[in-house]
């Protein structure tokens, strides 16, 4: 076995190196079968015991030494206890060779030598956790005990006790036998055992030069030394001297330099040079009987093999312990190296001990620079504060500990914050300091900047006069600012200390519901709390507070909401005094409108005799007057014309003071409205010779505004010129389209529009520039000498800017002041009312109104825009398609009522190509040409099938298509449906949508009736059956109500009705027609169209 | 036979003017100062035409066509309101009344007499009486 390790020298063995579990590696025989393996072991046995048979003393009888028992407990050990057969079957054929016959004592001794092996083996691994290595001291102590002690006593009995069977051994030498027995085996198992185990013990092995040469000056000096001592025969003289102890330093070198090992093998050494001088009689142990030197003997080797693996065991533990010293030491060292905090020790006078790396970067310096160095020198720069050392000093024993932080500056010069943690050790003769400084800089940084926030945000609450406060969820008050003392008279610890219920039921009663609601809504739905109510004060007073909140957020696990209150009590007076002059204002105005209704009718009945009679004079009704009469009464009449013109101005702007005057839009030729003006203003002109003068541009497009208001202005400003013109002057009025001046675009949502351009130009007196803003002022006159000759009221430029203004247009006037240069006044008006898409008919009309259809074909984006206006302002529907392609699908989708071309579009072509034009749409559909007639006015044309020429201009597209020249009236009419039959009231909508009528439907009568007392259609078709609401009591709320008196109702009825019914219902209607003749129906509506409309149905 | 047409006027000067102007075109004029007269020589005197101011001390001129217009006896004859409101809404308030029509203050003299001889004809197309 030993010569199967590669090497059997001595070894120097590190701890560190050990296997925590050591275990047999003898690669080269793992691999062989545990039957090999045993059949070895016996011969090893065998070999063992031949070679103790060799050493033994008393003619072979007695072996100092029995090695096969320490074979059989080291291969116990070693390879478990499998492995009893191989020490089994070697004892009982070393029996037997050795001629001991087989009997009970061959089975003593093999059964005691296995057995004893055993029990060794397993108390070891038992009793103590026995480990191969033998490099604890228990391990060795419990080996010596267990197994060389306890095992091989059991083993000596066993075979003396066979013995005493065999009839070999007597009663009375019962315990020199075992004794006998007990010593041998004893021995192998302290010398043979244990080198076989430790070296069998799987563990590496350095070969350092060094060592290989102490080994062998240890052996060598063993071997000297243990000669000298049992076998001095080459030192003469000596041999007589007891030098037994000669081996022990040599033994002591090897256990402690190579462990267990070295011991073993010493141990070994010192045996077998101890028995092979024994054996030749030499030694200091040779007594005079050869069993009392075996006795000697045999306990100095036990003495020598135990004191030796002790002492092993013993340095192997302390190198053990030295190593797991050394390895904590250099983990902490790391630690505490690795450190970004700077660490040192410094001793009782302030020199610094260690550092750790941190400390040198941080101080620039080296280890080596700083040690011995002074600890507070580093500590304290210029601008600390000193700490003397006595402070650490005097660290008490059971708070050892103190942290401070301190200012310092590091080597660039910027100041750091470091914390201090100073540890007072405790030492055996000097005490130490330890000291972990943290760089806390950023943390002072930041506690500074939130002291600073802190300190601005507390200043800023102080000095608002609102109260800041944060409350929580429960409305537990978290802060409220001390100025609430001021406002609530509260003081803010007071307030916080109390629950809400102290808060609300100081809150006015009528408030306390909305104060809840508030609160609830702000913590359950993280509402903003945005609340005006009554507080009672301390001193009892009511004041107004407004309290306002964020939505709350966490804090600390509860939901808070940060609130600002401020005392609002003197802005809600300002706002109570405001209300109470506004009303007053309004009721004062409301008195001033009711007062100038009164006035006027005061005035006017006077004015009515007045008037009245000096018409009749002057008219001399009743005979002829002298001309001073005559005069007279025209100086009568013309003050009372002059008065009542005052009045009625009186009366129009108070109306529009009042928001009363309203507009009455429609659609009309503004050309004409001024042609009508000039009509009228044309004799006063012509009573001073003056000359009227109109250039309107040709094309003027419809104007949405009310006609009548319009007329007034062009009134208003003509008669003024003519008026301030002297004799033989001349005025000029201008008309035209225009883009809408910027501004006004802009006011009207930068919608792009165009406007109706006036200027009114004439040749007076002028009006100086400072005066131009005032004569727009009410019953202001420019003070002139000529003006005071001129009857004026001095409201009319007042009004006319105000009617201007309700237009959305603006007027303004320029002169130089300078007679005869004249002044010019310049009004425009949007063409349709601004911020609205198109012109709305008057009056409003349902939503649900169906206008008849006309498909415009165009490509011209400016005869576009205005056949659009036209089309619109008219009461038309429209689609617009850019040629016959377009036209022919448009039609697929919707039948028209007209088709509209542009004129422009067909110009150039031959007769013959408009006529197949023409062919593109069903002869049903009248084809009208559109385009410009000089003077402004829209010119319609009826393209008639198979003409070849269109038909003569007009100026209303419906004139055009039913081409009898009828002018006046509205152009498109509208017709209420009452029927409860959706089918028929769909068909008849239709049929009079493709007739050029605007549609209202009613569903039943009720509605019916409705709808004409708000829109007044210009006819009514009726349906008599209808639930609820029948036809006949329709007729009856018509003809009972004055607005719809005059409606004329064309019934159309399933019913059959008896001539009685007949002639009472025929007596209040236009007519009666049976639903199946539609032709019928239409043909009455054709009628109705023709005649006049005020003589139908007019009662009775 | 001329029409007679009661105007029912509390402004004496008024009533004069309304009354010359009517006999100058030959139209037989009854008058009353007071609603309640009005009323009350409207149906005993049945006029073709009543000629209404609506503000007269006690009852006033609406209230009056009102009474007018339910009594079987005066229903059908033509009511015209004559009145210095020239606020609009007072043109509505009289119809609503039931008024035929409605003219005014000041009057115009020269269309006057033609606008009551035209609610004459339309009451009695075949009477012209300017004829």
């Amino acid at each position: 076995m030993i010569a199967a390790r590669p090497g059997t020298g001595l070894c120097r063995v590190r701890a560190e190196t050990w296997p925590s579990h050591p275990s047999v590696r003898f690669t080269p025989q793992t691999r062989l079968t545990t039957f090999t393996r045993v059949v070895m072991l016996t011969a090893i046995y065998f070999l063992g015991g031949l070679l103790g048979k060799q050493a033994a003393f008393l003619s072979g009888s007695i072996a100092l030494v029995w090695p096969p028992s320490g074979i059989a407990l080291a291969a116990i050990l070693l390879f478990g206890y499998r492995f009893w057969p191989g020490v089994a079957v070697g004892a009982l054929l070393f029996s037997l060779i050795d001629g001991v016959p087989l009997g009970f004592f061959t089975l003593g001794t093999a059964i005691g030598n296995t057995v004893g092996a055993l029990v060794c083996a397993f108390l070891l691994r038992r009793l103590m956790g026995f480990d191969n290595a033998m490099e604890r001291t228990r391990d060795v102590t419990g080996y010596i005990g267990l197994a060389c002690f306890l095992g091989t006593t059991v083993n000596a009995l066993f075979n003396v006790v066979s013995l005493m069977y065999a009839g070999a051994v007597s009663w009375e030498e019962l315990f020199p036998k075992t004794l006998e027995w007990w010593v041998p085996n004893s021995l192998g198992g302290l010398v043979v055992a244990p080198l076989l185990v430790t070296w069998a013990t799987w563990k590496p092995i350095r070969w350092q030069p060094r060592a290989v040469i102490e080994a062998a000056v240890c052996g060598t000096g063993l071997v000297i030394g243990t000669l000298i001592s049992f076998d001095s025969w080459f030192v003469y003289g000596l041999q007589n001297y007891p030098l037994a102890y000669l081996p022990f330093p040599f033994l002591v070198w090897g256990a402690l330099r190579f462990g267990q090992r070295g011991a073993t093998t010493g141990t070994l050494l010192v045996t077998a040079l101890s028995i092979y001088s024994l054996l030749r009689g030499r030694g200091p142990f040779v007594a005079a009987k050869e069993t009392d030197s075996l006795m000697l003997i045999g306990s100095y080797i036990g003495i020598i093999a135990v004191t030796n693996m002790l002492l092993a065991a013993a340095a192997a533990e302390r190198r053990k312990a030295q190593h797991a010293l050394a390895d904590s030491e250099k983990r902490l060292r790391a630690v505490v190296e690795d450190q970004t905090d700077l660490i040192c020790r410094f001793n009782t006078a302030g020199a610094l001990t260690f550092v750790n790396g941190a400390f040198c970067r941080f101080y620039g310096r080296t280890r080596e620079e700083l040690l011995g160095t002074d600890f507070l020198q580093a500590f304290c720069t210029p601008d600390s504060t000193d700490v003397p050392l006595s402070f650490f000093k005097e660290l008490p024993e059971d708070r050892p500990l103190v942290s401070f932080d301190h200012r310092v500056r590091a080597l660039n010069g910027e100041f750091l914050w470091h914390q201090y943690t100073v540890r007072r050790l405790f030492g055996e003769q000097a005490d130490e300091f330890q000291a972990v400084i943290q760089d806390i800089t950023q943390r002072k940084q930041s506690e500074e900047a939130l002291r600073a926030s802190e300190r601005k945000y507390r200043s800023l609450v102080a000095n608002i006069p609102d109260v800041v406060w944060t409350a929580d969820e429960q409305r537990q008050l978290h802060y409220i600012s001390d100025n609430v003392q001021l406002v609530l008279g509260y003081s803010s610890a007071v307030l916080r200390r109390d629950r809400d219920c102290f808060w609300l039921n100081r809150v006015h009663p009528n408030d306390q519901a909305a104060v809840e609601t508030g609160y609830q809504r702000l913590f359950s739905h993280a509402e903003p709390l945005n609340l005006e109510y009554r507080f009672r004060r301390n001193d009892g007073q009511w004041i107004w507070v407004h309290n306002r909140a964020p939505a709350p957020r966490f804090h600390e696990g509860l939901l808070c909401a940060d609130g600002l209150l401020s005392d609002i009590t003197q802005r809600k007076a300002a706002e109570d005094a405001l209300q109470a002059a506004k009303d007053a204002a309004e009721a004062a105005n409301r008195a001033k409108s009711g007062f100038l209704a009164n006035m006027s009718h005061e005035l006017r009945t006077p004015l009515n005799a007045i008037i009245g009679f000096s018409e009749i004079l002057v008219d001399m009704t009743f005979g002829d007057l002298n001309p001073r009469q005559v005069k007279y009464a025209n100086h009568i009449l013309a003050s009372g014309r002059h008065l009542l013109q005052l009045i009625n101005d009186i009366l129009d702007l108070s109306k529009v003071e009042a928001g009363r005057m309203e507009l009455a839009r429609s659609a009309f030729d503004p050309a004409e409205a001024l042609q009508n003006v000039q009509v009228i203003v044309k004799t006063l002109a012509a009573k001073k010779g003056i000359e009227l003068l109109a250039e309107v541009a040709p094309d003027l497009p419809p104007l949405v505004a009310d006609e009548a208001k319009f007329k007034q202005i062009l009134y208003n400003l003509l008669s003024n010129a003519i008026k301030f013109t002297p004799d033989k002057g001349r005025v000029t009025v201008t008309a035209r389209v225009q883009e809408l001046p910027r501004d006004a675009a802009q006011a009207a949502d930068g919608q792009a529009g165009q406007c109706l351009w006036v200027e009114v130009s004439d040749t007076g007196i002028g009006i100086h520039p400072r005066d131009q803003e005032r004569i727009f002022a009410e019953f202001e006159q420019v003070d002139s000498s000529y003006a005071r000759q001129q009857q004026g009221t001095g409201l009319g430029l007042a009004l006319t800017r105000r009617l201007v203004a309700m237009h959305g247009g603006r007027i303004w006037v320029q002169s130089e002041g300078v007679e005869g240069k004249g002044s010019q006044f310049t009004f425009w008006l949007p063409l349709a009312p601004l911020g609205q898409g198109q012109p709305k008919p008057v009056p409003d009309l349902p939503e649900s109104l169906r206008r008849p259809l006309v498909l415009v074909v165009c490509r011209d984006s400016q005869a576009e825009g205005r056949i659009g206006t036209y089309l619109t302002a008219a009461g038309y529907d429209l689609t617009l398609v850019p040629d016959a392609v377009g036209m022919v699908s448009a039609m697929k989708r919707q039948r028209p009522y007209a088709i509209l071309v542009c004129e422009r579009l067909l110009s150039g072509l031959a007769s013959e190509q408009v006529q197949a034009w023409r062919s593109h749409a069903p002869g049903s559909v009248p084809v009208i040409l559109a385009g410009p007639e000089a003077g402004g006015q829209m010119r319609f044309r009826l393209l008639t099938a198979g003409a070849c020429e269109p038909g003569p201009g007009r100026n209303r597209l419906s004139d055009a298509i039913r081409a009898n020249g009828r002018t006046g009236g509205k152009e498109v009419k509208s017709v209420l449906i009452v029927d409860d039959e959706q089918a028929l009231l769909e068909l008849l909508t239709k049929t009079l949508l493709y007739r050029g009528f605007q549609v209202l439907q009613a569903a039943d009568g009720r509605t019916g009736l409705e709808l004409a007392q708000r829109y007044l259609p210009e006819a009514i078709i009726l349906d008599l059956n209808m639930p609820e609401f029948n036809g006949t009591q329709v007729v009856e709320q018509l003809r009972g109500h004055p607005g719809t008196r005059s409606i004329p109702v064309l019934v159309h009825t399933g019913a059959s009705l008896d001539e009685q019914q007949r002639q009472g219902l025929a007596a209040q209607v236009h007519s009666i027609t049976a639903k199946t003749d539609r032709q019928g129906l239409l043909a009455e509506l054709d009628r109705l169209e023709d005649g006049p409309a005020e003589l139908i149905g007019a009662p009775v | 036979m001329s029409h007679r047409i009661l105007v029912i006027e509390d402004n004496a000067l008024n009533l004069d003017l309304v009354r010359d102007l009517l006999e100058a075109n030959g139209l037989t004029v009854c008058s009353a100062q007071s609603a309640e007269e009005g009323v009350r020589l409207a149906s005993t005197t049945q006029p073709d035409l009543i000629l209404m101011d609506l503000s007269l001390p006690g009852m006033d001129g609406l209230t009056a066509t009102r009474m007018l217009k339910s009594d079987a006896r005066t229903r059908e004859i033509p009511v015209v309101a004559l009145t210095a409101h020239a606020m609009r809404g007072d043109d509505a308030l009289a119809l609503e009344a039931g008024c035929d029509g409605y003219l005014t203050k000041p009057i115009d003299t020269r269309t006057f007499p033609q606008t009551i001889a035209a609610l004459l004809a339309k009451r009695a197309p075949e009477q012209n009486p300017l004829g």
